[in-house]
């Protein structure tokens, strides 16, 4: 397609940018409130221990805590063992993770034998052709985080992971219980 | 070339004026956002039962802008360096979800300037070259592909779109998708954003889960994304996709065995080739022990004029099994494959691998420069992976060994077999210290490919053979380690990631060469070395400064004197060393929002992510990115 030169279209881009930062500000929350937020949808995805798993398994009864990760992400393994701490603590008021790998499928036998060297607990499913990523954190940002309440409404959505931020998520899920 | 078709206007009063709007315009949108921090726009009602319940609308908006400045790195020659040029991309993804149901796309543009059409530049390129030469802009977008390879100043593209279904026990796709079978060995086409690629298919795709049985079905046509941040637009022939179709069941007579069967049609330069196969999965075997087996069978559609050894038949064969108990866990893998990876269809600058098989090697280091594990025509190998993890001091200490026997030739280096052996040990260890947090993790390992004299030399011309059977023998060898150490202490968190590789491989003849010092040098042992580094420093989790040094002298990766091009692919023994310096901030004010800028130099070479590689250029100068939520 041709267009025109770079002058002319960069005004252009930034109107419409313009336009609609200016449309939708008023309506957006960085942090949705325990009232409110974007329903999760439903998907089904193979279960690193064999066999199907829902969301819909979880959703309306726990708090869930779905966490995308990948093998090759340093931070996404260092979240890992706080993601148990927080399910070890708050498992018994409602609350459960579920980890999506996205590693692709040529490195599925990587995922299980560093879940078994973590004695990770939590459910973990795999996304090796990114069908729910792609839905969810369609950049494939790593690690990437969303909660969900008992209301099956996502409420907070994370990105990446330093050491502390397990505090803030704590924080979060115990708002929702 | 098409220079009297770019229609460019005359951007004097005009064109300052278009500046200041439009830096007027982003400022605006800045502020605007930074007031409003979002990750989703809201549409429905709270109150369940509304159609629009829980309905969400997400707006990702990445501007990447790159000012290309060059170096004179022969002042002597008097020719002066090329005329520096911006680059501008834009990516829009907007994702409208609605209960079961989403909906989305992804909008690039990239564009380029200054184009003839600015009388500054007309008058600089004029006074360079003559009145009489025509103008020739420094930097141009590529078209679809080799029939117009020069379009214009910008290009647009409507890169992806798709509706989806998603249902606990039905899953519909349609427009682009992506999907695999088994462990990627006759299929993986999957997004891989780290590097900027990203082809998928566009068709339909259709799942059903239940209980015992999960059954696949998918057809489209290839659809690789055409404008990368890095490269602006990819050259890609858009026009020139290919179909593909499969199906796959898999059976779970018990939750902890399952079998499964897939088939798969591919349209291989124009011609139809087919593959078939199965899965084997067995795991908590006495809460100890994984297994699971793989098998692939091949078949090429081959035409007329095809060399009389081109395969028309492959197979590919890749076993697991996986070990844990107490302190360890022992992954071994295996695999056995033979003309497995001719799915590819070529094209221009990036071809389309349908299939990524499982690699056994440590691919962030062989990938770059010995792809011979990576792909390979023939090749049988093993890799053994012992872990240990100690709870209570939380060290985890890691060791593979992987041995491949290659059977196909990779000229230059070798026309005969290798026999790879790969050692690498590897640790990783958190530490408390009060407040202080620390974090090691390191690597180091050396891959070592011993040549082996082919025997069956059947089917070769006479001097082939004589070729083969004096050919030198050359050793090549590879020595890497990685080093990722992180402090962190209340809000503040210091990382050093440093990554180095040496490449040497035995000439036949000593060679002499000049070292850097000027200081003449003869040895038979020649090779390369490339060291990156960087130091970054991140306050509460949303301000980093990180300074990066890189050091290459290797002839793959040279800089071609920072022309902004994808490096130099031959060997060239008059390269010179380089040493790269570049600073850059990335600041998260907001949740919504993220500012990225670096200024400096940074070398071209492969960037290679999963055992898929692309080449990046080398850059001097400025580049920015903004990133928004809304």
């Amino acid at each position: 397609m041709r267009l025109p030169p770079l002058t002319r279209v960069t005004p252009g881009i930034a109107t419409v940018l313009l336009v609609v930062s200016l449309a939708f500000p008023s309506t957006v929350h960085a942090e949705a409130k325990s009232t409110g937020g974007e329903a999760a949808g439903d998907f089904t995805l193979r279960s690193l221990d064999g066999g199907n798993i829902s969301l819909s398994d979880f959703l309306g009864k726990n708090v869930i805590l779905v966490n995308f990760w990948a093998t090759w992400c340093a931070p996404c393994l260092k979240e890992l063992p706080k993601l148990q701490e927080l399910q070890d603590e708050l498992g018994a008021r409602g609350f459960t993770v579920i980890s999506i790998s996205v590693d692709e499928a040529k490195d599925e036998a990587k995922v299980k034998a560093l879940v078994k060297r973590l004695r990770y607990k939590p459910t973990v499913l795999l996304d090796v052709d990114t069908r729910v990523v792609n839905t969810y954190n369609p950049r494939k940002d790593m690690p990437w985080t969303m909660i969900i309440g008992k209301d099956k409404l996502i409420h907070h959505k994370k990105k990446g992971f330093t050491d502390g931020d397990e505090k803030k998520l704590k924080e979060w899920i115990e708002g929702l219980l | 070339m098409h220079e009297a078709e770019v229609v460019t206007p005359m951007p004097t009063r005009q064109g300052i004026r278009t500046r200041v709007w439009t830096a007027g315009l982003l400022a605006a949108m800045c502020v605007t956002v930074l007031a409003a921090p979002a990750s989703a726009i809201k549409l429905g009602q709270e109150k369940d039962g509304s159609a629009l319940h829980g309905a969400s609308l997400n707006i990702n908006e990445t501007f990447y802008y790159k000012y290309n400045l060059f170096l004179d790195d022969d002042p002597d020659d008097e020719r002066p360096p090329p005329f520096a040029f911006h680059e501008f991309v834009n990516r829009t993804t907007v994702d409208l979800r609605v209960k079961k149901f989403s909906f989305g796309v992804q909008m690039d543009l990239a564009a380029a300037g200054p184009g003839c059409g600015d009388s500054t530049f007309r008058e600089k390129f004029a006074e360079r070259h003559g009145e009489d030469t025509d103008c020739t802009p420094p930097n141009r977008m590529l078209g679809d592909g080799w029939e117009d390879p020069i379009t214009d100043m910008a290009i647009f593209q409507l890169e992806k779109v798709f509706a989806q279904y998603s249902g606990r026990n039905v899953n519909v796709q349609l427009g682009d998708y992506y999907a695999a079978f088994g462990r990627g060995i006759a299929l993986s086409m999957v997004k891989k954003p780290e590097i900027d690629q990203d082809t998928s298919l566009r068709g339909v795709r259709f799942d059903l889960f239940t209980d015992r049985a999960d059954w696949t079905l998918l057809g489209g046509i290839t659809n690789p994304q055409q404008v990368s941040m890095e490269l602006r637009n990819q050259g890609l022939d858009k026009t020139d996709w290919a179909a593909l179709a499969g199906t796959s069941l898999k059976l779970r007579p018990h939750r902890k065995f399952e079998i499964s069967l897939h088939g798969l049609g591919y349209e291989l330069q124009e011609l139809p080739s087919w593959s078939a196969g199965g899965t084997v999965g067995v795991s908590d075997i006495g809460s100890a022990l994984d297994l699971f087996f793989e098998g692939d069978w091949f078949f090429y559609g081959i035409p007329e004029d095809a060399a009389d050894d081109a395969p028309d038949i492959g197979h590919a064969f890749y076993a697991t099994a996986t070990v844990y108990s107490g302190p360890l866990t022992l992954l071994v893998e295996t695999k056995r494959y033979k003309d497995a990876q001719h799915l590819v269809r070529t094209g221009p600058v990036v071809p389309i691998q349908y299939n990524n098989p499982p690699s056994l090697e440590h691919e962030l280091s062989v990938t770059e420069d010995i792809n011979g594990s990576i792909q390979s025509a023939e090749i049988t190998g093993i890799r053994v992976q012992p872990e240990l993890y100690f709870l209570k001091t939380n060290t985890t200490l890691t060791s593979s060994i992987a041995v491949a026997y290659d059977q196909e030739p990779h000229p230059p280096f070798s026309n005969q077999h290798e026999l790879t052996l790969h050692p690498w040990i590897g640790l990783d260890q958190p530490i408390h210290l009060g407040k202080v947090d620390v974090h090691l993790k390191g690597d180091v390992g050396y891959r070592h490919d011993f040549p082996v004299r082919r025997g069956d030399l059947s089917g070769l011309s006479e001097e082939e053979q004589e070729t083969l059977r004096s050919e030198f023998l050359r050793h090549t060898g590879l020595l890497h380690y990685s080093l990722d150490l992180g402090v962190s202490f209340g809000v503040h968190a210091l990382e050093l990631v440093s990554t180095y590789k040496r490449h040497a491989f035995t000439l036949e003849e000593e060679e002499c060469w000049t070292l850097a010092s000027g200081q003449e040098h003869c040895d038979r042992d020649d090779g390369w070395v490339a060291l990156e580094n960087a130091l970054s420093y991140t306050l509460m989790g949303k301000y980093t400064a990180a300074l990066h040094v890189d050091f290459t002298d290797d002839p793959i990766v040279q800089n071609v004197s920072n022309r902004g091009a994808v490096g130099n692919l031959n060997y060239d023994k008059e390269w010179r060393r380089s040493t790269y310096l570049g600073g850059e901030i990335i600041l998260k004010p907001v949740s919504n929002l993220e500012l990225y800028a670096f200024f400096g130099s940074q070398k071209s070479g492969v960037v290679c992510t999963g055992g898929a590689c692309r080449t990046v250029p080398a850059f001097t100068g400025f580049k920015t990115r903004v990133s928004i939520n809304f």
